[in-house]
């Protein structure tokens, strides 16, 4: 009596037993060490303020006012004449032209104006409450030599610019309290040990009082970016009191409709929600996730992006905190934008659904009425390589923890045939992960006894051909998986036998004494 | 180890000796160099030797000692001490750039791989300095010296092609590019203008080229991973210069040699790969020079030759075409009416045709030939290039490609018609153009399965193949002949049957040509063609429409099999196979003759066995002839024996391995048609049987096990009469099988057949051992598999000898073991046991133990019968297996589930499931409802009993309501309502 089907028990088990599904999660938590020219698409740590944006009309009125084309380009020389001299009209005057200098389109003199050792005239400037022009001047001068290197941000809060930008934060007039929270901003954009500087000195209180129904919308979009900024980098995370002190305003401000405001707010979720589970759920729990996905079709690139990466964010947290944005209807945005014009967004919208396919079988039957393996399909076909890359994750993640019906729908919708076709893209990890969505699709048609089929399946699509060479790979993994899957799938396996002692003849037929009682 | 002149001396003399051809000499100085290698400074006198020997062959033999003990002993493992000190590393990493550029090119190399060995380890934490030093080395204008650094450059950096993304490996890239990245720009700038100033000097360019060469797998080596800020910024500079390159043309550069790649088409080949790296992954930033490359690429492959030389040049280019055209956002580049006719014209035609490469290879290396038409081995031909470039272009562009195409082939076929004798490569191409057009998913099972709508196979195969095909000299143009069969062959799905059966004739005419080729795919394709399925899964050409040319067919197939070249053709013997299994009992006539021929065949072989597949389908044909013809006649089976013992005894004498598999399967065939008894000639072979030596070979293991059983079956008793000593050896083959977790269930089939078969008497003295190795291996390590089979063993030992016997054997061992074993065991895991047969075993002991076995009525044991019973009933409601095993006559070799080079199972010696119980039981659920029917009258007092009783009867008769013909219904009615009313109208309503 022959027993069959003995070899190869733990097939049978069910496939996504001991895979921890959290690993499926591709986060962004690694800090990554990048070849690539820096991300065009986020927005800018930090600026330099060019043109009066929200100058008043009457300043132009004001005595102290010198009119641009009037302003004589004086030489740096000068400039630190007029800046040390006594008198208020000479130091307007230089730190005006010191101001012009650092706003021209190239090359502002930055490091020379550090050098000619003005910063602490400048800062000094800042506390001249009765002098508001002389005030505002050193503000923007200092603003855009916050807006330059590191080395350059590091001058500017040396000369203990920070307090003093703070309390000018509060300032009656407009548009010196907006050239502080640029100020700021800048110095918050240079990394996380600033940022925390200028947190530690209660900077976020004194921005969010300056939010009101009558904040005009030139300043709340400084203010936003700003506030970006106080939510960016990783290594460490902003402090949990900071995050909660500004979600409030951050999800008032997103229901604004300017779309400058909607953009920064939306880039500063996605930076609270780059994280671990734990401050994922700080920014679910503040409801804010409906809105977000409502953005992701906003028709500004600006404001589509980064909602779309806070939503990406969420979904690469718990199966819980996913369902919300599941709730929220991600699954009815993201098919527009898998097939959105631009190549970045279907990529990120790719992520975001690998992110939602490793979730249990439930999210990904959702994730099948909802329509999305079309779109994931053409992904596949017709992304470019990152898109396909992100697509395929969702592919292998889906084949994780799909039932075997939905696993036979993937199937039908074209996902194999896709995914061999990129057995033959130049990057290892690709094709590994391709292996093992094959390597999972084979576990499903082992349960419904259609092995044979899938074998003659993936033949047909030229998949044979493509795993056969993949067992030359360089990759030592990759070719591991390939020979894997020939040995398993395409043809058979070798047993091994054991050694006993025996005699020449025969072997003999004895039993040691029972030692110790037998105990099963 | 001091490093002066006496050790540099001693360390010259044996190097020396280890090139000496004789081992005596030769293997000691090697082991003495072993057994210094550990002292301090060895590496340095090695990297004296290589530097300053004065016998260039001792440089060489120190270069080559170096990389080897460097490539052994560089590697700090861990916990491990390490092998070289810390001064010797220093000192090496020191010396070793300097020496390596300054040596002649044999010790470059070898030091160039030495360095790459230590780069891998140590670079770049540990050796530091190790770039800027090469880097320093592209000023010395001297590309001696720079080849050397690019080479060494390149070992150190080709691992970026293929490694996982991390922190790490991108860090170490960012270091390199920092510090590699300009200066190679640079170079590869300045090279290109030396190549315009040494534009006639033949010596410098090859130089030159060779450094633009390496300085192109350095870019696609660096630009892999990810697309670096250096290069995105520079791609001017690099894309136009490669650009450049790949339309330059040298006539200085061009070789004569017609095999060899040349310098220009290495680099251009690397150009087409950098450029298909660009394409496919920095799609966007690439976009506004691809289609310049698409231009150059094309214009390349319109302008090359059709030498060999060019093969992998002109592969890699049409490959890049064949990526970019199944773009979407590319296809804009292809669509023009033109462009796809030139293509069409310019590179896919001229790659199709038939090279006198081809020729000679059909002609003198058929099986390199047929491996490559046939089993796809192609993959860098052109031939496979240009059909992957038709599918890509098929994809979007499938109704003018193939329009475009039938035009060529038309024009083709016509050029062929007018002279034939001249023309007949045109035909060819035509042939093959049509088949990749064609074919859209292929397998080697069924051939095309999917055929472009836009051809018409049948009226080209009536048209063009059929001629081809019925031409009465079957030698006349063996290429088309074969290209007529191959057809035939792949679109066997496609065409409808009654070409099919008009081509079988023909095919059976072609296993007579002289061409190997010709006459091998005549008899694959008569194969694939028995293979195919018709209505009802049987298959589609039937014994009876080949009755015609039964006759014919036989004999051609043996006749093919004397060919030169063709004593043990594969192809042949597989067509013999199938025929046989096609053809059933008509060819019971023929069998004398067959038998005949395949014994000598087999007698010939077995002289030196070199071709396995043939081999194989050799046993099969032979267990074929036996079962078809003893199926008729079971008495015949001594002619057969007659037959094939005496070939059997020489390959059993001789010991050749590889047959003793079959052997074993064969005469397992053979003693199972015996009626009963055994006979004497068996019988004097048994103790040869349980020989050691044989079961220590893993492929011997199944058959072995199956003709033991069979020994068994037919002849138990005479085992036990005759035979009474080799019990304890064949007891020991079964402790042997049993600890191994491979082997298990093979030591339980032999052991079930034991118990079966054997007289209870006879083993008496064993049984007591036999389970006490059985829990020996429970206990030490226990399997899913071993559990399985244990539960079989167990439950036919009950069935066998009783439940009582069962329970008494266990608590012999130990007090409370049968109580132990069914509670840990057998409760837990009887539901895992698959197989209808054993199955029912477990039913039918399971059912015994239950019933008949009075400790489970008032020992302790009692609180085990419940679970046992609820086990039992979890093991019929397990859904049955119903999955049926494939005919046997569509079996592959690569199907067939023990295939390997060790074992090869045959299926034609295929066994019929075995079931040990038989009629005795027929339904084993039945003989459960009877069993506790008795149970309960019998022990009326036990009301528990009745309770347990009555339940599974509501249960089963659930079941039976799934039976028609189920008298026992109203007998469990009956008894229901007599023991329970109350109860039957509760589980009524």
């Amino acid at each position: 009596m022959p027993t069959k089907n003995v070899t190869d028990e733990r097939l049978s088990k069910f496939k996504n037993k001991g895979k921890d599904p959290a690993k499926l999660r591709e986060k962004r938590i690694t800090e990554c060490v990048e070849l690539r020219k820096a991300h065009k698409n986020e927005n800018f740590l930090k600026r330099r303020n060019l043109t009066l944006s929200s100058l008043p009309d009457e300043e132009a009125l004001s005595p102290d006012y010198i009119p641009n084309e009037l302003v004589t380009h004086l030489s740096i020389e000068d400039i630190i004449k007029d800046v040390n001299s006594d008198c208020r009209k000479s130091q307007t005057r230089g730190c005006q032209a010191a101001r012009k200098l650092l706003s021209q389109e190239r090359n502002p003199p930055l490091k020379e104006i550090i050098d000619a050792g003005l910063l602490s005239n400048f800062v000094s400037f800042l506390s001249m409450d009765d002098e508001p022009t002389l005030q505002f001047e050193a503000a923007w001068a200092l603003t855009n030599i916050a807006s330059g290197t590191s080395w350059h941000t590091q001058q500017v809060v040396e000369h203990g610019a920070v307090p003093a930008f703070i309390s000018l934060l509060s300032s009656p007039m407009l548009h010196i309290s907006e050239q502080a929270v640029w100020a700021l901003g800048n110095i918050a954009g240079d990394g996380a040990t600033y940022r925390d500087v200028l947190i530690e000195c209660n900077v976020i209180p004194a921005l969010l009082s300056r939010i009101s129904p009558d904040t005009p919308v030139g300043y709340l979009r400084n203010l936003t970016w700003t506030l970006s900024n106080l939510c960016r980098n990783k290594n460490p995370f902003p402090p949990l009191s900071a995050v909660q002190q500004m979600l409030p305003s951050l999800v008032q401000l997103l229901h604004l409709s300017d779309k400058d405001i909607l953009s920064d707010a939306c880039w500063a979720i996605s930076y609270l929600s780059d994280g671990d589970n734990d401050r994922i759920e700080i920014v679910v729990k503040t409801g804010i996730v409906p809105r977000l996905v409502e953005l992701m079709s906003h028709q500004e690139l600006g404001v589509m992006t980064p909602a779309l990466r806070s939503i990406g964010n969420t979904v690469s947290g718990s199966d819980l905190q996913t369902q919300t944005a599941i709730d929220a209807g991600v699954l009815n945005v993201l098919p527009k934008l898998m097939r959105h014009p631009k190549a970045s967004i279907q990529k990120e919208a790719a992520w975001a659904l690998s992110n939602i396919a490793a979730g249990p079988c439930k999210q990904i039957q959702q994730l099948i009425t909802c329509g999305l393996l079309p779109p994931l399909v053409h992904l596949l076909r017709n992304g470019d390589f990152k898109t396909q890359r992100e697509a395929v994750w969702a592919v292998t993640n889906f084949t994780s923890g799909a039932t075997v019906e939905q696993v036979v729908q993937l199937v039908q919708s074209g996902a194999l045939e896709a995914i061999i076709n990129l057995l033959q893209v130049k990057d290892a990890k690709v094709i590994l992960v391709i292996l093992d969505a094959i390597n999972n699709i084979f576990m499903a048609a082992e349960k419904l006894g259609e092995m044979e089929k899938l074998s003659l399946l993936i033949e047909e699509l030229g998949g044979l051909d493509r795993i056969e060479i993949l067992q030359n790979h360089d990759n030592e993994m990759v070719y591991q998986a390939a020979h894997n899957i020939i040995e398993k799938y395409f043809s058979d396996s070798d047993t091994h036998g054991e050694k006993v002692d025996a005699t020449e003849d025969e072997f003999g037929f004895q039993s040691p004494d029972v030692q110790k009682a037998f105990e099963f | 180890m001091e490093l002066n002149d006496a050790n540099l001396q001693t360390l010259t003399e044996f190097l020396r000796k280890t090139l000496d051809p004789d081992p005596t000499v030769r293997r000691p100085a090697e082991k003495f160099l072993e057994s210094v290698e550990g002292n301090q400074n060895y590496p340095l006198l090695l990297l004296t030797l290589l530097e300053k020997s004065q016998d260039n062959v001792i440089r060489v033999c120190a270069a080559v000692t170096f990389k080897n003990y460097i490539k052994r002993n560089w590697r700090i493992v861990e916990d491990e001490p390490n092998k070289i000190s810390d001064p010797d590393r220093t000192a090496v990493k020191a010396n070793i750039v300097n020496l390596m550029l300054s040596s002649p090119e044999q010790i470059q190399k070898q030091l160039s791989d030495a360095i790459s060995i230590i780069g891998r380890e140590d670079f770049p934490q540990k050796w530091p300095d190790l770039l800027t030093e090469m880097v320093a080395r592209f000023r010395s204008g001297d590309f001696h010296i720079i080849n050397g650094v690019l080479r060494t450059a390149h070992s150190l950096f080709k691992r970026y092609r293929h490694e996982f993304k991390s922190n790490e490996l991108w860090s170490e890239i960012k270091l390199v590019l920092d510090t590699f990245a300009l200066p190679l720009t640079e170079l590869f700038k300045a090279t290109i203008e030396l190549c315009q100033t040494h534009a006639t000097d033949v010596n410098a360019l090859k130089v030159l080229f060779s450094s633009l060469t390496l300085i192109a797998k350095l870019f696609y080596s660096l630009n892999f991973q990810d697309l670096p800020e250096f290069f995105e910024d520079n791609m001017e500079t690099w894309m136009t210069n490669f650009h450049g390159l790949l339309t330059l043309d040298n006539k200085l550069l061009q070789t004569d040699d017609e095999e060899e790649a040349g310098l220009l088409e290495l680099l251009k080949s690397q150009i087409c790969d950098n450029a298909a790296l660009y394409a496919q992954k920095y799609d966007e930033e690439f976009q506004p020079y691809l289609p310049r490359f698409v231009t150059a690429i094309w214009n390349l492959l319109v302008s090359t030759g059709q030498e060999v030389k060019y093969d992998l040049l002109v592969s890699n280019a049409i490959q890049f075409l064949a990526s970019v055209c199944e773009r979407p956002h590319y296809k804009h580049l292809f669509e023009d009416q033109n462009t796809l006719t030139s293509i069409c014209e310019k590179v896919i035609v001229p790659n199709m045709e038939f090279r006198s490469a081809d020729e000679e290879a059909f002609e003198d290396n058929s099986e390199e030939y047929i491996r490559r038409d046939l089993e796809g081995s192609d993959i860098d031909t052109r031939r496979r290039a240009a059909c992957d470039l038709v599918r890509g272009l098929c994809k979007f562009f499938e109704g003018p490609v193939t329009a475009i195409f039938s035009g060529y082939v038309n024009s083709m076929l016509s050029e062929y018609a007018k002279n034939p004798r001249e023309n007949w490569k045109h035909k060819d191409a035509a042939i093959y153009l049509v088949t990749s057009l064609a074919s859209k998913a292929q397998t080697q099972k069924h051939g095309i399965t999917q055929a472009n709508e836009l051809v018409n196979l049948t009226e080209f195969f009536v048209n063009h193949i059929l001629p081809d095909l019925k031409s009465p000299n079957v030698n006349e143009f063996p290429v088309l002949k074969a290209d007529a069969i191959k057809y035939v062959m792949i679109f066997r799905s496609q065409l409808p049957k009654e070409q099919l059966l008009q081509a079988v004739p023909l095919l059976i005419t072609h296993l007579q040509a002289e061409s190997t080729v010709e006459h091998t795919y005549a008899a694959h394709a008569l194969e694939r063609l028995f293979t195919m399925r018709g209505p009802n899964n049987a298959t589609l050409i039937t014994a009876a429409e080949m009755a015609p040319f039964t006759e014919q067919l036989l004999n051609n197939l043996f006749k093919a099999l004397a060919f030169p070249g063709s004593a043990e053709n594969e192809y042949i013997m597989k067509a013999i196979m199938r025929s046989f299994s096609l053809l059933q009992e008509s060819i019971v006539p023929y069998i004398p003759t067959l038998i005949g021929q395949l014994t000598h065949k087999l007698l010939q072989v077995s002289k030196n066995p070199s071709k396995p597949h043939f081999n194989h389908y050799l046993f099969e044909s032979l267990c074929l002839s036996v079962r078809i013809t003893c199926k008729a006649n079971p008495t015949t089976v001594s002619s057969f024996e007659e037959a094939l013992f005496p070939v059997f005894t020489e390959i059993l004498q001789n010991d050749v391995q590889e047959f003793l598999p079959y052997v074993f399967q064969v005469m397992s065939l053979l003693l199972e048609i015996h009626s009963n008894s055994i006979p004497a000639s068996y019988m004097a072979l048994f103790p040869h049987l349980l020989q050691p030596v044989l079961w220590e070979r893993t492929g011997n293991i199944p058959p072995l096990v199956r003709l033991l059983q069979a020994y068994l079956e037919k002849g138990g008793e005479t085992i036990a009469r005759s035979a009474a000593d080799k019990i304890p050896g064949l007891l020991g083959v079964f402790q042997k099988l049993i600890a191994s977790k491979a082997n298990d269930h093979q030591g339980f089939y032999l052991l079930n057949s034991i118990i079966e078969h054997m007289p209870p008497e006879s083993l008496t003295q064993y049984r007591k051992q036999i389970f006490i190795l059985l829990f020996q291996r429970l206990q030490s390590s226990k399997t899913t598999k071993f559990i399985k089979s244990f539960l079989v063993f167990v439950n036919l030992y009950c069935v066998k000898y009783g439940a009582i016997a069962l329970q008494e054997i266990f608590d012999s061992i130990q007090p409370k073991m049968f109580g132990m074993v069914l509670e840990k065991i057998v409760i837990p895991e009887v539901q895992k046991v698959s197989g209808p047969v054993e199955k029912k075993i477990c039913a039918v002991g399971i059912t015994k133990v239950l019933t008949e076995c009075p400790a489970m009525m008032d020992t302790e044991y009692t609180k085990l019968w419940t679970p046992l019973l609820q086990a039992l009933i979890g093991l019929f409601e397990l859904p049955e297996d119903d999955s049926i095993p494939d005919d046997e006559h569509f079996i592959d070799i690569e199907d067939t589930p023990g295939y390997q080079t060790a074992f090869s199972q045959l299926a034609f010696a295929g066994k019929k499931e075995h079931d040990p119980i038989g009629d005795a039981v027929g339904n084993p659920k039945i003989l459960l409802a009877q069993s506790l029917h008795k149970l309960s009258t019998a022990c009326p007092g036990r009301v528990r009993f009745h309770m347990q009783a009555i339940l599974f009867f509501f249960w089963f008769e659930s079941m039976c309501l799934d039976f028609k013909n189920c008298h026992f219904r109203n007998h469990i009615n009956k008894h229901c309502t007599f023991f329970f009313p109350p109860l039957c109208r509760f589980l009524q309503c």
